[in-house]
């Protein structure tokens, strides 16, 4: 076994060891959100960790490009999915669960140079009687 | 190589079975959509462990294949699910 087979097997080993760990909390966590947490995130990096074990065994070009394929693939799709999924388990836990509660809803005309002005503004004259926007 | 595989194998099977025991027990279908999806991601990783193992790339192009289904799958359970039903 060369250096290079050493460093594969333990990419691998890590790589699969991730997909233990996304099992592991998948059935031992107490929430749904908490869930969908910890099953999504070590799905990334075993991918990764696979692929880099899989590239140093097989050094040919076609199949490296293969692997980076599979890994924009999956950085690409695991976030989406993983947002689609949360709001539904959201909207589910919005009744009983206390910690899930809506947001205020802030656009983007919240924050701007005109609010942070008459923030300034605000605060060094003393205005008392506030801006017309929550400086927000 | 091989004991690597072992070792892997024996790692992904236990990762597995213990998303399909979230399957089956999950209360909400959020659950087991989620369950479904470890253990997709699981298929992935055993794929690539056989075209490590058996020095063959071809077989990579399952791994592609199984990704995008994973995720269309996952996100059509998300949007089609219905409101208020566990």
């Amino acid at each position: 076994m060369t250096t290079v087979d050493i460093i594969a097997s333990v990419a691998l080993i890590l790589g699969a060891f991730m997909s233990l760990l996304a099992g592991i909390a998948v059935l031992r966590f107490p929430d749904t959100m908490s869930r969908i947490h910890a099953a999504t995130k070590p799905q990334v990096l075993g991918i990764i960790l696979l692929m880099l074990g899989v590239g140093l065994r097989i050094g040919s070009p076609g199949v490296i490009g293969m692997l980076v394929l599979i890994v924009i693939l999956q950085f690409v799709t695991a976030p989406v999915s993983a947002h689609l999924t949360v709001r539904v388990a959201f909207r589910n836990a919005k009744g009983d669960d206390e910690r899930a509660v809506e947001q205020p809803a802030h656009s983007a005309a919240d924050d701007g140079p005109v609010q942070m002005a008459q923030a300034l503004v605000d605060e060094n004259t003393d205005n008392p009687g506030g801006s017309a926007n929550d400086g927000r | 190589m091989m004991i690597t595989a072992l070792v892997c194998g024996i790692l992904f099977a236990l990762g597995a079975a213990f998303a399909a025991i979230r399957l089956v027990k999950g209360p909400t279908q959020i659950d087991r959509a989620v369950a479904l999806d470890v253990m997709l991601a699981i298929v992935v990783g055993v794929i690539v462990l056989l075209a490590a193992v058996s020095g063959s790339g071809i077989t990579l192009v399952i791994a592609v294949v199984v990704s995008l289904l994973g995720f269309i799958g996952s996100a059509g359970l998300a949007k089609l699910l219905p409101r208020d039903r566990q």
